[in-house]
C-alpha cells in the first residue's frame, strides 16, 4: 500500500516539548522568586519583631526596676501581640516549606531563628508572670519533625489556643534544629527524651497530652 | 520526593500531550465543501437484537435519507432477537424494493456484519446500530467527503457521532463528552491518526474490508480493532464532521457503566493486539502520538487517580482523626476561620501547569461546541458541573477496574 500520506509531526513535537519545558522553567522561577520574597518578608516582619521585643525588654525592666505593676497589663498585652505576630508569619513559612518539602539554607535559618524567639519570648513571658503575677497559662511544647504524635498534640493545643485565646500562650521548640546550644540547654533543663512533651507550669507531661487531661490542668475542667 | 516526581512526571506529559494537541488544531484547516456527482451504490448494514423500541425510528431515519433508491441496498439483521423486533422490521420493509431482511440466530454483530459483507457487491458499505438515527444528508455528505479526500488509500470515512434527545443528567454529560470527542476525531483524522470507526454510520470501502477479512468476530469492540487494523495496513481513515448520525446513549449508571467497561476492555484488547505500532515512525503520527498516547493514557489514568485519591483522602483522613482528637468539638475553629490567601504560599509551578492544562481544556470545550453548532447551555448548564468535577473521575475509576480485570484475565461477553 502507498504510505506517503503517513507523516510524522516532528517540529510539533519538538514545539511541543519546548513549550512544556518553557512553561516548567517558569513555574520552577517564579518558586525560586516567590521563596525568596517569602523569605524576605518574614526577615522583614522578623526585623521589626526584634524591635517589639526590644521594646518590651525595656518595658520589663521599666516596670520592675521602678516598680510600676499597675502597667503589667500594658506589657501583657504588647507580649501577646507578639508572640501572634510571631506565628502568624515564620511560623506560616515554615509550615509551608515542609509541606513542599524546601530544605534550603535559609530555611534552616529561619527554622533556628524561630525557635530562638520562641525560647526568649518564653523566657520573658515567665519573668513577666513572675513579677505582674497573671493568670496567662504558658506552654513549652517540644516536637520533632518525624514524630508520630507531634501533629496531634498541635492539633489539641491548637485546640485550646483558640479556647482560651490570650490566656495560654503556647512556645513550640523543634528539637531538631542543629547547631543550636540554646535548644541543648532548654532539652537538658527539662530533661526531654521523648517526643510529644509538653511543660505547663514547670511540671513535664511526656507523650500525647489528649483533650481531657488537659481540660483539667488548663481550666480545671471548664473549658 | 518520589512521590513528588512521579507527580510533576504525570502533569509533564499531560501538558505535552496538551500543547501538541493545540497546535494541531492551530494547524488543521478546515475542508471547502464539495457537491456530490455521483452516487456510488452503498450497502447498509444494521444489525439489530432485541432492539424492539429504537429499530423504526432507525429504519425510519434510513428511509428518508437524501440520496438515490438505486444506489442505495438496506440489509436489516434480525440477530436472533427474542422480542418483537423481527416483526417490526418485516412490517417497516414491506414495499420498499431495497429493503431486505436477513434472518439468524445470535451470532453477535461482527459476525452479522461478515455474513451481510460476504453478500454485498456495492463499492461501499456502512453499519448502522439500530439505535441510532441519521439526518436525511448524512449520507450525502460522508460520501462527498469520501470522494473528495481519496487519493487511493481511503478506507473509512466516520460520521459525527452526537446523544440523541438527552433527557437525564447522565445523558446531558455526555453529550458534553461526545461533542468534546468530536473536535478530538477531527484532530486525529488531520493527523491520519483516528483509531476507531464508531459503529454508527461509519463507511467503508467494500474491498478493502474484504481484503482485510472483515470484522473480528471475538474481540470486545469490533468498530475499534477494524480501525487498528486499517491503519496497520496503511489504509487511511477520514473524519466527516458535517455528517451527523444521533445515538441513544445510557440512561443508567449501570447501563453506562456496561457500555464503559466494552469500550475500555475492548480499548485495552486493541493496545494488546496492536503492540507493535506503538512509537513505529513507519505509522506517522498514528505510531508515534495516538497509539502511544492511547497506551500512556492507561499508565496517567491510574496513577493520577491513585494520587488524586490520595490527595483527597489524606486530608480527610487528618481531618476526622483531628475532629476525634478534640471530641469534634468544630465550633472554635469555625469561630476562628479566616479566608485569606496570601499568593506567597502558593505553589507556582503547580498552579501554572495545572492552570495551562485546564485552560487549553476549556479552549478546546468552547471550541468544540462551536464547531459543532452546538450550544453550551444546549441542554442547561447543571450538567458542566458534574461533567468538570466528577465525570472523568469516575471514567477513569471504570477504566481502572476493567485493567485490573483484564490482568485478572476475566472475559466479558458483548
Amino acid at each position: 500500500m502507498n504510505e506517503s500520506f503517513r507523516k510524522v509531526s516532528k517540529e510539533k513535537y519538538v514545539t511541543a516539548f519546548i513549550i512544556t519545558t518553557l512553561i516548567f522553567a517558569f513555574g520552577l522561577t517564579l518558586g525560586l522568586y516567590m521563596q525568596e520574597q517569602r523569605y524576605d518578608w518574614a526577615n522583614t516582619i522578623a526585623d521589626e519583631q526584634e524591635i517589639d521585643y526590644m521594646s518590651l525588654q525595656l518595658q520589663y525592666l521599666f516596670l520592675t526596676t521602678f516598680d510600676l505593676s499597675e502597667n503589667c497589663a500594658v506589657l501583657q498585652t504588647s507580649l501577646r501581640d507578639s508572640i501572634d505576630d510571631l506565628s502568624d508569619s515564620l511560623a506560616k513559612v515554615i509550615e509551608y516549606e515542609e509541606s513542599e518539602n524546601i530544605k534550603s539554607n535559609e530555611f534552616l535559618s529561619l527554622q533556628r531563628r524561630y525557635t530562638l524567639d520562641n525560647l526568649r519570648y518564653w523566657i520573658l513571658a515567665k519573668k513577666a508572670e513572675e513579677s505582674c503575677g497573671t493568670s496567662t497559662q504558658t506552654i513549652l511544647y517540644f516536637y520533632q519533625n518525624d514524630c508520630e504524635e507531634c501533629p496531634d498534640q498541635g492539633t489539641v493545643l491548637t485546640y485550646f489556643k483558640k479556647i482560651l485565646q490570650d490566656e495560654l500562650l503556647v512556645f513550640p521548640i523543634n528539637t531538631d534544629v542543629e547547631d543550636e546550644p540554646m535548644v541543648d540547654i532548654i532539652i537538658n533543663l527539662y530533661d526531654v527524651t521523648e517526643h510529644p512533651t509538653i511543660i505547663i507550669n514547670d511540671t513535664k507531661y511526656e507523650g500525647l497530652q489528649r483533650k481531657d487531661l488537659l481540660e483539667e490542668i488548663l481550666c480545671d475542667g471548664t473549658c | 520526593m518520589l512521590f513528588d516526581i512521579i507527580l510533576y512526571a504525570v502533569y509533564g506529559t499531560s501538558l505535552f500531550f496538551s500543547i501538541f494537541l493545540l497546535l494541531i488544531y492551530l494547524d488543521h484547516k478546515r475542508s471547502h465543501k464539495k457537491e456530490l456527482e455521483k452516487y456510488p451504490e452503498v450497502s447498509i448494514i444494521i444489525p439489530a437484537y432485541n432492539e424492539e423500541d429504537t429499530i423504526k425510528q432507525t429504519l425510519e431515519s434510513v428511509a428518508k435519507m437524501d440520496y438515490p433508491e438505486y444506489s442505495l441496498d438496506v440489509y436489516i439483521v434480525n440477530d436472533g432477537s427474542t422480542d418483537k423486533t423481527k416483526s417490526v422490521i418485516e412490517k417497516f420493509i414491506k414495499n420498499k424494493a431495497n429493503f431486505s431482511l436477513v434472518s439468524h440466530d445470535n451470532m453477535g454483530k461482527a459476525a452479522s456484519m461478515n455474513k451481510v459483507l460476504n453478500m454485498i457487491n456495492t463499492p461501499y458499505f456502512l453499519c448502522l446500530d439500530a439505535d441510532s438515527y441519521v439526518e436525511p444528508n448524512s449520507l450525502k455528505e460522508i460520501m462527498t467527503h469520501f470522494l473528495t479526500n481519496d487519493t487511493g488509500n481511503l478506507a473509512i470515512v466516520t460520521p459525527a457521532m452526537k446523544v440523541w434527545s438527552p433527557k437525564n443528567w447522565l445523558q446531558k454529560i455526555q453529550r458534553f463528552e461526545y461533542i468534546v470527542m468530536l473536535l478530538f476525531a477531527r484532530l486525529a483524522s488531520h493527523m491520519d491518526s483516528l483509531y476507531v470507526a464508531p459503529g454508527p454510520f461509519s463507511v467503508y470501502k467494500t474491498k478493502v474490508i474484504k481484503e482485510l477479512g472483515g470484522f473480528n468476530t471475538t474481540t470486545l469492540t469490533e468498530d475499534q480493532e477494524i480501525a487498528y487494523r486499517v491503519q496497520e495496513h496503511h489504509y487511511q481513515i477520514k473524519h466527516c464532521p458535517t455528517a451527523h448520525v444521533y445515538t441513544v446513549s445510557p440512561r443508567t449508571l449501570k447501563a453506562f457503566y456496561l457500555q464503559r467497561r466494552r469500550w475500555y476492555m475492548g480499548g485495552m484488547q486493541c493496545s494488546a493486539q496492536y503492540k507493535h505500532l506503538i512509537a513505529k515512525k513507519e505509522y506517522g503520527d498514528f505510531g508515534v502520538f495516538q497509539v502511544t498516547k492511547t497506551v500512556a493514557s492507561y499508565f496517567l489514568v491510574g496513577i493520577g487517580l491513585l494520587f488524586a485519591g490520595y490527595m483527597a483522602s489524606k486530608p480527610l483522613y487528618e481531618q476526622i482523626r483531628r475532629g476525634f482528637l478534640v471530641n469534634f468539638d468544630i465550633w472554635p475553629y469555625l469561630q476562628s476561620l479566616q479566608f485569606t490567601v496570601n499568593p506567597l504560599f502558593i505553589n507556582p509551578l503547580k498552579g501554572i501547569v495545572l492552570g495551562s492544562i485546564f485552560m487549553i481544556g476549556i479552549f478546546f470545550f468552547i471550541k468544540a461546541h462551536k464547531l459543532t453548532n452546538e450550544k453550551v447551555s444546549g441542554h442547561g448548564y447543571f450538567a458542566l458541573v458534574p461533567y468538570f468535577v466528577a465525570y472523568y473521575l469516575i471514567k477513569g475509576t471504570i477504566l481502572c477496574y476493567c485493567a485490573i480485570q483484564i490482568l485478572q484475565k476475566k472475559r466479558i461477553k458483548w
